[in-house]
């Protein structure tokens, strides 16, 4: 039997079973509270660099399937979880799975413990290892401590595409997809009202004007927004775009860039939102909405602009879950319309991103 | 949106006796919904005519009718009281229907209250099959094709294009009463007839069948600015054509893909949207497992069943919430209780697996068709918590008390094994493991019952594990890993052979024990502030104890599943003592397993412990709280036979906590036969006759010395289980063949059985010094019908004061000689003159509610407080109950449940509710407790076939019918000596004759009201009058088997025609 790791900067160590690859591998360890849709959240682009802990205990229920992909593969760079299910009749098993995407895992440990650790503490670094033989603990727990925090990577190169991509749509609407991560259903959500032309997160904005879109989406991504290298390619485009007047819709790390676009603050939340039952509220009309997340940073309450309102909060702990512009075509969500995993209650988003850039086109 | 202003009197209707379908959780939601309420600043008045709910008590609603259940009733209180709200989604379907009725009469308009929740409109359209269709089809919802009929012609029509199998489904009944699957044109005739018969708008649904797929629950709620949220959705192990009540039920649903999960996620908001709900709703969906398609079933616009189990298994105070949304106040701005910080406009998180499983009643009935179906016959449920689905599973196996502590096979034959699988019954899961020990493979056994190989894939992990252990000897790793999976130390030792105190103590030693986790709606996300705990071996254990200060805590042990002979009076008194014990500054912690009840609620104890209520599992947590003490005394028979190894347990770990109340030993002297008639000789009182046999012989010469007729049974048991009474060495030499094995093991008990007896029943309390009589019970029905089986009333009727002082006098003696602290429950028979004593148990009685009720004085409390320390005279309680008032004790049973039961009476308890009524006079009260089985005839034609020793006596009776005008036809033999008596009757023929009319016949074609018939009680006589009684049961035509019983009917008839009922508030008596 395999063993697993998992090493944390506190110098907390946590033993117990292995799954997948010997491996090696060190992140920012977070929780997701769902409880469906984990290979949804696997290959999200959003958890790159980061170590995933699901709280729900049973994990690959029903198998492994292709279409559950938010991305070509598992951007998790490892998994802890208390139950695999080593059952699956028609689909692929979570053990062959983790082999042949590399994925190691540790299972079979009390991942409630490490939850409420990560509740009190914060999210935190941590180092995952998967092996058959023996694992040099102390050579681990020395290591992680003047190991740097996975966010001064550039995460969002690592995930973003390198060329620009053509998706043809249902009409003649054309939107720019600027691409930090983005995953599958945002561009399937978009395709069903236009063509996406999906573009590298540093696409310059000449490029963009030349293609000439009807409006723009950011899409979601990991790590820290405010990451020098983003400032000064996406964030930079992103404030001329604005000027340009373009109708611009941001989700989730693309809220985030919008926000420093409009000189807004962001901030590393404790630990997070990551599941798909987090309650915001439509301030406009006073509705509730159940909605997918998946982020650790987030625009500060306190950070000042006449031009924008924070339309959507969360009635949990009250952070910002959207915004808009007053004179502009812009807004922007913290939360995940498209789903997947998690509910569709706001998926009428993107509708009303359309509305308005038809509007637009009218010219009101 | 603010709550609202304009409403300040809510009534909330409860859903009576406990029947099949329709058990504790209705107390549980009514109670939580009127506490909500009544933090809101609303006065709430709570109408329920089952005494043994705290919904009824004082505390919980401002004001309380404890009546029975019907329109007129209803309206009487309504007029009285003048509420401008009315709850009807808080009562079941009971309560929901006679909403409806309420509402449909115009009594509602009539008096201006406004239904708060689900409007009329609402449960019209959800709960009448035939509008429901209309509506999912118009908002594009998939539903098995279906057609509504009223009458058997349109039902023909339908048939031309349907193919069987088909589903008959009535409307507007609950627990699937009446519904059935049919295969061929006979079963179709009879479903649609009994289907008509059951729903009360005569209308049932014939559907095209998707028997096989499986079956899923979502519980809704939406508020008043249409906001939905999903509380938890829920899957059947058991495939559609398993009722959801009769199927095993996993939380959160396992086998979902993401997408699809959201797909039905979409669909019951888009439906609970169309109907309008405001509050918590119920949808079941049909899954197919070949390729993705849904169909919607059914939605019950209320708190359910399932949303009880929902509550519980989330931590989500469904019902609370409801009742706040009816008041127009918005999830945005109700406070999540559990989290504080937190709204409750959220969806739970879970990070464990819930199972319930429910509990089947088979064990008193043997000769009921065990098979489950459509139509419910569970009469309660167990639910558990774990990490892992085989966790959760093995914990809810040991909650159900069937002396089962795993997967134990009966030993089937190949057939039998294959019928299990195909046709179920409550050994279903039982027959699954044994098919995978025989080598069957998971396809094959999934293509047999239906069931998911997923969860067959569970069961198997468990076969393996015992398969290890019987192989190895019991390392320390597989004995881990055994206990992850949920392996209790009973069941390794069952498998391994090893002691079980051995395991135990290698645990321990090993620190091997389970961690305690919470409950807490956010899978760890906020902090909670509910101490609501389950166990499970997943976690790592830090053995830093909690301490609490020098506070001091008590546990009290609950009573589990609901099932007959332990019903939710004895979760009545654990919460009674709960609630003594915190306003004594304690803290009070509850263990128990049944996800129904009030005790299971978030925020009744201090601290609750879901969990079995096996030795190892009650000690798990012993040695977490170490508790001041124990309380053993509510929890029915559960709680008591633990007393014992509880009390040997704490001496061998030297546990600092101790057994409070009466002694284990001194318990044991009253169960223990000889010792108790030991006790009896010195105090000379009076017990029939009887002795213990080892052997068939031994059996028949003691019956032959002390002479027929006899009672036998197995000692040690609640409910009279197997209990006969025999007239004969030949029954005796059929009951033992049949009914039990005798060995030295399993000695039969024969007592003689007093014949012609009133019975009596006491209740009790005493501090070792003085002893208080709360109540004596005068039973109706002739002693030999069990005591919770009989009508019985307080104060006695036909009792001497003679015999009342020598009854007082032989509770005392009693009391004190068992040195009672606390509670005690004793029961008599009386005949002629002479008391016998039949048995004393030093515990809460079944009837410690009805009597608290009745006297206004809350014994359960009271009994608690004494267990600590306060003596009787501490309360100054009435020397003498003086009542200005008769009240009166009615059973419910669930023989329409139950097919192939016999619904006659006897020493086996059968029933599994009760009623209680008031009256100024014992007519009244009895008419009243009639009215809430709601079977009476108050004119007529009544047919009576009675056996010979009671031919003189049924003259008086026929003659008082005769005088209020009943016609009476009687069998040849009755008929005739009634002539001879100068009473008119008309003769029919005997079933057993064979011609026409018989009494049969007259039966159907409606021309019988009602049924006087006192059995002959031997095994051709009974069967004989079974059918008979069996038709008046399928027809609900009221039938008497006891003379006492007729007298009583006649009192109630002529007070239903001459008088009218009173309705008269608790908190006026
Ligand atoms: N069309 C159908 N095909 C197969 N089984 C069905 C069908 N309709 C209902 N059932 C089964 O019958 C059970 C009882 O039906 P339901 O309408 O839920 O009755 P109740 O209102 O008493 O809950 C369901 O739980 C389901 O298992
Ligand atoms: N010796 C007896 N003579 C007449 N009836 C009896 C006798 N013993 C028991 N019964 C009847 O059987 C019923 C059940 O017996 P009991 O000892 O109370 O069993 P349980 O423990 O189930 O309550 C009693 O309520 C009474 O009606
Ligand atoms: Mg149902
Ligand atoms: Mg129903």
């Amino acid at each position: 039997m395999k063993k697993g790791i998992l090493i944390l900067e506190d110098g907390t160590i946590v033993q117990g079973n292995g799954l997948g690859p010997d491996k090696l591998v060190y992140g920012e360890l977070v929780f997701n509270t769902a409880m469906t849709g984990y290979e949804e959240a696997f290959t999200d682009p959003s958890y790159e660099g980061q170590i995933l802990l699901m709280t729900y205990p049973l994990i690959g229920n029903y198998g492994f399937k292709f279409k559950h992909q938010e991305s070509d593969s598992p951007k998790i760079r490892g998994l802890v979880i208390k139950e695999p299910a080593f059952f699956s009749t028609n689909t692929r098993k979570i053990e062959d799975y983790l082999e042949e995407n590399n994925l190691p895992c540790i299972w079979g440990i009390d991942t409630r413990r490490l939850t409420l650790k990560l509740r009190y503490y914060g999210t935190m670094k941590a180092i995952l290892s998967v092996s058959t033989g023996n694992i040099n603990i102390e050579k681990l727990t020395k290591k992680i401590k003047n190991m740097s925090h996975p966010h001064s990577e550039n995460l969002v190169r690592q995930v973003s595409c390198k060329r620009i991509l053509f998706h043809k749509g249902q009409n003649k609407n054309k939107v720019l997809l600027i691409d930090c991560g983005v995953k599958k259903s945002i561009i399937n959500s978009l395709l069903k009202y236009s063509s996406v032309i999906q573009v590298p997160y540093d696409a310059d904005f000449e490029t963009i004007k030349k293609i000439n879109p009807d409006g723009i989406v950011i899409s979601n991504g990991p790590g820290n927004p405010a990451h020098p290298e983003i400032i000064k390619t996406t964030v930079k485009t992103l404030k001329k775009l604005i000027i340009s007047g373009y109708p611009v819709f941001g989700i989730c790390l693309g809220h985030q860039l919008l926000g420093l676009a409009l000189d807004l603050k962001t901030y590393k939340l404790k630990f997070g939102h990551r599941g798909y039952n987090h309650p915001v509220q439509f301030l406009e009309n006073k509705k509730i909405y159940i909605t997918s997340q998946n982020h650790g940073y987030a625009i500060t309450k306190e950070s000042k602009n006449k031009e924008i309102i924070f339309d959507w909060i969360n009635i949990n702990d009250r952070t910002i879950e959207g915004m808009r512009h007053k004179s502009l075509p812009i807004f922007s969500v913290q939360f995940h319309p498209e789903a997947s995993p998690g509910p569709y209650d706001t998926s009428f988003l993107f509708e009303k991103f359309f509305k308005m850039i038809n509007a637009e086109k009218k010219g009101y | 949106m603010p709550k609202r202003k304009d409403i300040k009197k809510v009534l909330i209707i409860g859903s009576g006796p406990i029947i099949i379908g329709q058990a504790a959780e209705f107390d549980f939601s009514g109670s939580q919904a009127s506490r909500s309420l009544r933090e809101e600043g609303y006065q709430t008045i709570i109408v329920n005519s089952n005494p043994a709910t705290i919904q009824t008590d004082l505390e919980t609603a401002d004001v309380v009718y404890i009546e029975p259940l019907t329109p007129e009733i209803l309206a009487k209180i309504i007029d009285k009281e003048r509420p401008e709200g009315l709850l009807p989604g808080f009562g079941g379907q009971t309560g929901l229907n006679l909403s409806y009725e309420l509402a449909r009469r115009g009594i509602l308009e009539k008096f201006k209250v406004e239904l708060l929740g689900s409007n009329l409109q609402t449960i019209e359209m959800a709960e009448n099959r035939d509008c429901f269709r209309a509506l999912m089809n118009r908002i594009g919802e998939p539903i098995p094709r279906s057609f509504a009929v009223h009458n058997y012609d349109e039902a023909l029509k339908v048939l031309k294009d349907m193919n069987f199998p088909l589903l008959i489904r009535p409307a507007y009944t609950l627990g699937g009463t009446g519904s059935s699957v049919v295969y061929d044109r006979d079963q179709f005739y009879d479903a649609v007839m009994t289907g008509l018969i059951r729903s009360p708008i005569k209308q049932v649904l014939i559907e095209e069948s998707v028997l096989g797929w499986k079956e899923y629950e979502y519980e809704v709620m939406r508020d008043n600015n249409d906001n939905c949220i999903i509380i938890c959705n829920m899957e059947n192990i058991d495939p559609m054509g398993i009722h959801t009540g009769e199927s095993m039920v996993v939380a959160p649903a396992q086998t979902l893909t993401d997408k699809q999960h959201q797909e039905l996620r979409c669909a019951a908001i888009k439906i609970i949207r169309s109907l309008k709900i405001a509050g918590g709703c119920n949808i079941q969906f049909a899954v197919n497992p070949e390729k993705w398609e849904y169909r919607v079933i059914e939605v019950n616009p209320r708190v359910s069943r399932s949303s009880a189990l929902a509550s519980k298994a989330t931590g989500y105070p469904i019902a609370r919430v409801s009742a706040k949304i009816a008041v127009g106040l918005n999830l945005d701005e109700i406070p999540n209780a559990i989290t504080k910080k937190t709204m409750a406009g959220f969806e739970p998180a879970l990070d464990y697996v819930v199972v319930k499983i429910p509990r089947w009643p088979f064990d008193k009935f043997p000769t009921c068709d065990r098979r489950i179906g459509t139509q419910m016959k569970s009469t309660g449920e167990v639910m558990a918590i774990g990490s892992t689905i085989e966790e959760a599973f093995l914990k809810a196996i040991r909650s159900l008390e069937i002396d089962k502590c795993g997967l134990e096979p009966d030993n089937w034959k190949e057939y039998e094994l294959i019928r299990e699988l195909q046709e179920p019954t409550d050994r279903f899961i039982f027959a699954v493991a044994e098919a995978l020990r025989r080598g069957y493979t998971k396809k094959k056994i999934s293509e047999l019952s239906r069931v998911d190989e997923f969860f067959i894939s569970k069961i198997e992990n468990i076969v393996k594990m015992e398969k290890l252990i019987k192989r190895q000897d019991v390392s320390l790793q597989l004995l881990t890993m055994a206990k992850k999976m949920g392996f209790s130390d009973e069941y390794i030792s069952a498998i391994s052979g090893i002691k079980r105190d051995e395991i135990m103590a290698k645990r321990i030693e090993n620190n091997i024990i389970p961690v305690f986790n919470i409950v807490d709606t956010c899978a760890g996300e906020f902090e909670a502030y509910t101490p609501y705990y389950y166990s499970t071996y997943w976690g790592e254990v830090d053995n830093k104890k909690t301490r609490r200060g020098n506070r001091k805590n008590i546990l009290v042990v609950g009573s589990g599943p609901i099932r007959i002979g332990q019903g939710i009076e004895f979760d009545y008194a654990c919460v009674h003592s709960v609630i003594a014990l915190r306003e004594m500054g304690y803290e009070a912690i509850i263990i128990n397993n049944n996800p129904e009840t009030v005790s299971t609620d978030f925020d009744v104890s201090n601290r609750l412990y879901f969990e079995p209520l096996r030795l190892e599992d009650v000690l798990n947590v012993i040695f977490k709280e170490e508790p001041y003490g124990i309380i053993l005394q509510f929890g029915g028979q559960t709680s008591i036979n633990l007393a014992v190894p509880l009390y040997e347990a704490i001496k061998k770990y030297g546990l600092n906590t101790k057994i409070l109340g009466t002694s284990p030993s001194d318990m044991n002297l009253a169960e223990d036969r000889k010792a108790f008639s030991s006790i009896l000789k010195q105090l000379n009182i009076f017990q029939p006759p009887f002795a213990t046999g080892f052997s068939f012989d031994e059996v028949k010469d003691i019956a032959r010395k002390i002479g027929y007729p006899v009672l036998v049974r197995p000692s040690y048991v609640l409910g009279g289980r197997a209990m006969e009474i025999i007239y004969d060495e030949l029954e005796l030499e059929k009951y033992v063949r049949l009914a039990v094995k005798v060995s030295p093991e399993h000695p039969i008990l024969v007592d003689k059985y007093i014949t012609n007896a009133t019975e009596v029943d006491v209740d009790a309390l005493c501090d070792g010094k003085d002893v208080f009589i709360a109540g004596i019970m005068e039973h109706i029905e002739q002693a030999g019908v069990h005591s919770g089986d009989s009508y019985c009333v307080i104060p006695p009727l036909s009792l001497s004061k003679k015999t009342i002082n020598e009854i007082k006098q032989i509770v005392f003696d009693i009391a004190i000689a068992l040195k009672t602290i606390g509670l005690i429950n004793i029961q008599l028979a009386i005949q002629n003159g002479t008391v016998y004593v039949l048995e004393a148990n030093p515990r809460a009685s079944r009837t410690v509610p009805y009597v608290s009720k009745t006297i206004g004085i809350p014994l359960a409390k009271i009994a608690t407080k004494i267990m600590l320390g306060y003596k009787i005279k501490d309360f100054n309680l009435p020397a003498e109950m003086k009542l200005d008032f008769v009240s009166v004790k009615g059973p419910v049973f669930p023989f329409l449940k139950l097919p192939g039961v016999d619904p006659i009476l006897g020493p086996e308890m059968k029933s599994t509710g009760e009623v209680m009524a008031i009256d100024k006079t014992f007519g009244g009260a009895y008419y009243k407790a009639i009215l809430a089985d709601n079977k009476f005839a108050s004119s007529g034609t009544v047919y009576i076939t009675v056996r010979d020793e009671d031919k003189k006596e049924i003259v008086k009776i026929a003659k008082e019918l005769t005088l209020l005008g009943f016609k009476i036809v009687a069998t040849r033999g009755t008929a005739q000596f009634l002539r001879e008596n100068g009473i008119n009757v008309e003769t029919v023929y005997r079933i057993s004759e064979h011609k026409s009319p018989n009494a049969l016949d007259m039966m159907r074609q409606g021309k019988i009201d009602l049924i006087i018939n006192t059995p002959t009680m031997n095994y051709s006589a009974k069967r004989d009058g079974y059918t008979m009684r069996r038709l008046a049961v399928e027809l609900n035509i009221p039938f008497i088997t006891a003379l006492k019983s007729a007298y009583a009917e006649i009192e109630a008839i002529k007070f239903a025609r001459k008088r009218k009922m009173q309705v008269r508030p608790v908190n006026e008596i």
